[in-house]
């Protein structure tokens, strides 16, 4: 063999390498599309088994339909399997979907299981779709905190604030970034947006203690013991979405809770029920029931709830409390009392029980213990207008006029729908102290804000005292 | 034809690549940092959880073990805590002794000795706790149980006696009591003790609860009131409960998790309570028989975002060598542990986030834990046992699906960095998926680095051996009454920041450690000097010339 027919087989071997080789590159290439995760439904509770295996039937008879697949991610999200779902929307998003969705709960998956820096690339994935999500960047931000990148994290609440200065969330968020008088400053502005955002005051409080303002960290600590887990509400559809597919006893307690607000009543007991089949010893629904079917003039069945809910848990304070302003309602004030002392037996720190029970005494003459009770209700939460009022009202009928005015002007803050009837009472109570001219211009007030807020019985109640006034 | 066909310096540089590539594939692997000896040195023990199905609490929160010398021979022997059948606890396995026979036998190996040595009681056992409560300068043992607390007196023969009797306020009967420490909070110089209680539980009132896929799973604690923890002062070797008058009765938590340390730097020791689904406490001793809750005003009551975590395990210890003693609590799986670093004078401040451990812990659920200078290098790293209370997602259909790995976490060195993740390259015991509870740290094998007996839930125990390459290092060891409990220890030694450690068996997560101070020298050519200081903080012996990588004992004449 002479040097040719070498050369000639190492030409041949060479061709067939790299023919190897492109074959390999195509393939790599080539996107590999992830599996549907093994799901393991033998003990799911029957209701959500269902749910998913539907979704999952459908995913799977159609295997390149995204949306399919994103929907089957969904439902296990709502259930907390994030590992499965973030599977579903990997695959959703190697089938080419393009809906902002995808990536986004992904990056929410990835980051209930503590992938952030998996998250971080989702979220901003999904912000490449829908650059001006403030759900997908707040997630981002905070995801990024939490990883340790507090200067990138920094950088995205800034951004967020630029464009809107009047975001709770975002200001905490770059405080928690900041350190000092800086990180102060953005608490105070968040808590000016919302007072009542717990993780706020906390921070608030450990960033005054870091400098040795020791007095205004514990103010800021007593706001936060009473508020400690409200934050600002997030208008995040998506979320909203995922959540309401959450089948669990909770969430249908969730949903139900939503959809009392609505006033759909029949539908929220309808969701208790379905909890209860679930998990008979669920104590928060039938604490729930309680005032539900008070609601509903069920009033049998709403005994029925109380009682089953303190012979689950003996100790549950808002079993007494809802069953008190049952009872309340019914003019069954004994009953009433019996169960709103129980709750502050509890909990001392239950303003609203406090609050009713100096009601209660209020009815039955006791001013001196009324008053006491308003204050320590009062005391626990300061910015509690209903309070103030009533012990303003106290104040007024026994004719201590500058203490009832005190009361009704804190009455005042934060406003709301009775603001114009404590506004209005402001103005009788200065009338009969003589105050005429301040009176008026307090009634003009009031009937203004009535006439707002739609009151017309109220703001026609407040013309005929100004008629008279004027005589 | 000649082969290879050496044609120009990329085909041969490829080829001495492919080469090299396959002869380090087949290549030695790199030594495991740790491995697991229990099997090769007899210390066989599976726990007991009595688990029936119904999914009643105890089953669930796994028991611990202690490292302790209880016959003085100079190296470190065993004792495990044994879980039971909850409607029975009298058929159970029972608690373990292990004797380490390496001293004076020169063999790693360990002989059951319950029986001889009079620990055989049986009950539902949740923790241990040792300490020289009647200052003989023997270590004692408190067992705490589900039901009936028991407390052993070191006779000093090789047995223990049961002498509850003489502390009947101890027993706490009826209760579910968790970890323990024994320590000094009025300084008069006997060890005084602290119980903790987890929930007001009964197995007749155990709750049914659900996942939320609605499979049944084990309940939160907070479907359960909590209660209080328990001081008892030791009236010379006998304990009175003094709850009410000290103030500690005043809070309630689900206590899982208990040290005893200076908290303020005042010279007095406090107690930091990790309490499950709720605020932690730090009670600060009011040095009048009073202790004081101000985990609030101190910053560790809550985690930066002013949320309540699980709390369950605790370790404290000095992790950027300041001199202050910071703290770490351990969570469930999606909170994160906590690292509280110390700012001096009993403030503390969330450092999770900017150390990384926040990240790395996120995914488990911690138990035991405990700070450790497991590379000797003078810094002190972390290891977590980790095992889930609910059903994992990944694990669902499978027998036990709390099964987790456990962490090995090494300390960035004072050089301003997160702490890293070295788990994988700690070596097979570290790669074991189990349901981990309680660890005990200490030199097993007496080779001057720090080891680790874990137990797990409803399983074998694991004796996790160091096997790093040798550094230099110093281990001291306090004798005489009271073992030098709550005494510390500073080491200046060249290239290495101070080191200041304590003498204490506490934290972790129901279990106990070896008392001997261990400090990591890394390369340091000379130790420059040891100085040994009392609970109060005064100096009680300064020494120098201390030999490298020797154990110091300092006998009871010289403290």
């Amino acid at each position: 063999m002479d040097s040719r027919d070498g050369n000639r087989q190492l030409r041949d071997a060479g061709k067939v390498s790299f023919l190897i080789a492109a074959l390999c590159l195509i393939l790599s290439c080539a996107r590999s599309l992830p599996d549907f995760p093994q799901l393991d439904l033998g003990r799911f509770q029957p209701e959500i088994r269902k749910a998913v295996e539907q979704q999952a039937d459908h995913a799977k008879a159609n295997p390149r339909d995204a949306n399919q697949v994103l929907q089957l991610g969904m439902v296990l999200q709502a259930h907390d399997q994030f590992q499965a779902a973030a599977q579903c929307y990997s695959r959703a998003y190697s089938l080419g979907s393009k809906r902002f969705e995808t990536p986004y709960f992904w990056g929410q998956a990835l980051a209930s299981m503590g992938d952030y820096r998996g998250a971080a690339e989702r979220l901003r994935q999904a912000l490449a779709i829908r650059p001006r999500s403030l759900p997908a960047r707040l997630k981002l931000a905070e995801v990024l905190r939490e990883s340790g990148e507090s200067a990138s994290s920094a950088e995205l609440y800034r951004q967020v604030l630029n464009e809107t200065p009047e975001n709770a969330t975002a200001h905490y968020g770059l405080g928690r970034s900041l350190d000092g008088a800086d990180a102060i400053t953005e608490f105070g502005k968040a808590l000016a947006l919302f007072p009542r955002y717990g993780a706020a005051q906390f921070a608030l409080a450990t960033a005054y203690r870091k400098i040795g303002e020791t007095k205004k960290a514990q103010e800021a600590l007593a706001d936060y013991e009473r508020d400690k887990t409200l934050v600002p509400p997030l208008d995040d559809p998506e979320m909203a979405a995922v959540r309401a597919l959450d089948l669990s006893a909770t969430g249908l307690l969730s949903q139900a809770a939503d959809l009392e607000k609505e006033g759909r009543l029949a539908e929220a007991l309808e969701r208790h029920n379905r909890a209860i089949a679930m998990d008979p010893k669920l104590v928060d629904a039938y604490v729930n029931l309680i005032s539900l079917y008070g609601r509903l003039q069920r009033d049998f069945e709403a005994e029925q709830a109380y009682h089953q809910a303190i012979a689950l848990d003996p100790n549950r304070a808002e079993a007494y409390y809802n069953f008190g302003v049952f009872c309340f309602e019914r003019q069954r004030l004994g009953d009433a009392k019996t169960a709103f002392e129980a709750a502050v037996g509890l909990n001392p720190r239950h303003a609203e029980a406090l609050h009713n029970c100096a009601v209660i005494s209020e009815r039955e003459g006791k001013w001196e213990q009324a008053a006491a009770l308003y204050h320590r209700a009062l005391g626990i939460k300061p910015s509690y207008p209903l309070a103030h009022f009533h012990l303003g009202r106290l104040y007024a009928n026994q004719k201590r006029y500058a203490l009832a005015i005190q009361e009704f002007e804190r009455s005042l803050e934060p406003a709301g729908p009775e603001t114009p009837t404590y506004l209005y009472a402001l103005a009788a109570t200065n009338a009969r102290a003589g105050a005429r001219s301040r009176a008026v211009e307090l009634m003009r007030q009031a009937r203004t804000q009535a006439f707002a807020r739609g009151q017309t019985a109220l703001a026609a109640s407040i013309d005929h005292d100004l008629a008279a006034l004027a005589r | 034809m000649i082969w290879p066909p050496w044609r120009g310096s990329a085909h041969r540089s490829a080829c001495v690549t492919a080469l090299a590539v396959l002869l380090l594939a087949c290549g030695r692997k790199p030594i495991p940092w740790f491995h697991d000896a229990a099997t090769e040195t007899g210390l066989q023990f599976t726990h007991y959880t009595g688990a029936t199905g119904q999914f009643y609490m105890p089953e669930i929160m796994g028991s611990g073990c202690a490292l302790l010398d209880y016959d003085g021979d100079g190296d470190l022997d065993v004792f495990l805590v044994q879980g039971a059948a909850l409607d029975d606890p009298r058929k159970t396995p029972g608690n373990r002794l292990f004797r380490n026979e390496l001293v004076p036998s020169g063999k790693f190996r360990f002989t059951d000795v319950t029986r001889q040595a009079g620990l055989h009681y049986s009950g539902y056992g949740m923790g241990v706790a040792t300490g020289d409560f009647d200052n003989d300068g023997r270590v004692d043992l408190l067992v705490t149980n589900f039901g009936e607390n028991v407390l052993y007196r070191n006779n000093g023969d090789g047995t223990f006696r049961n002498v509850i009797v003489e502390s009947p306020d101890v027993a706490l009967q009826g209760r579910w009591s968790t970890s323990a420490a024994f320590f000094d909070y009025d300084r008069d110089g006997w060890q005084d003790l602290v119980i903790l209680n987890y929930l007001d539980y009964s197995i007749q009132a155990n709750k049914r609860c659900y996942e939320p896929a609605g499979e049944i799973d084990y309940c939160t604690p907070k479907a359960y009131p909590p209660a209080s923890a328990h001081l008892f002062h030791n009236e010379k070797g006998r304990f009175v409960e003094v709850t009410q008058h000290s103030g500690i009765g005043h809070a309630q938590g689900r206590g899982l998790g208990v040290v005893a340390f200076d908290a303020n730097g005042d010279g007095w020791q406090d107690l930091y309570v990790a309490n499950d689904a709720g605020a932690n406490h730090l009670w600060i001793n009011q040095k009048n028989g009073a202790f004081t809750e101000r985990a609030l005003e101190s910053g560790v009551a809550y985690s930066e975002n002013g949320l309540p975590k699980a709390g369950m395990g605790v370790a404290v210890g000095d992790y950027d060598n300041d001199g202050a003693e910071d703290l770490l609590v351990l969570n469930l799986m999606r909170e994160g542990a906590t690292l509280f670093r110390n700012n001096g004078r009993g403030d503390f401040t969330d450092s999770s986030l900017k150390t990384g451990i926040h990240a790395i812990t996120f995914p488990y659920t911690g138990f035991g834990v405990g700070w450790f200078d497991f590379d000797s290098d003078g810094w002190l790293d972390i290891f977590l046992a980790n095992g889930a209370v609910s059903l994992r997602e990944e694990q669902r259909g499978r027998p036990d699906p709390f099964r987790e790995r456990s962490l090995l976490i090494r300390n960035p060195a004072g050089n301003g960095g997160s702490f890293v993740d070295v788990t994988q390259k700690a070596g097979p015991a570290f790669d074991l998926l189990e349901v981990r509870r309680g660890a005990a740290f200490g030199d097993i094998d007496n080779d001057g680095d720090i080891d680790i007996l874990v137990t797990n839930n409803n399983g074998p125990v694991r004796l996790l051996l160091n096997d790093m390459p040798r550094h230099n290092w110093l281990e001291i060891q306090v004798d005489g009454a009271g073992l030098g409990a709550g005494m510390s220890v500073t080491v200046k030694a060249s290239g290495l920041p101070v080191q200041r450690r304590r003498v204490h068996t506490d934290s972790s997560y129901l279990s106990a450690s070896d008392p001997r101070v261990h400090f990591g020298l890394g390369a340091a050519e000379r130790i420059e000097s040891v100085t040994l200081y009392r609970p109060d903080g005064s100096q009680a012996q300064h020494y120098k010339n201390v030999k490298l990588s020797s154990l110091l004992r300092i006998g009871p004449e010289r403290h």
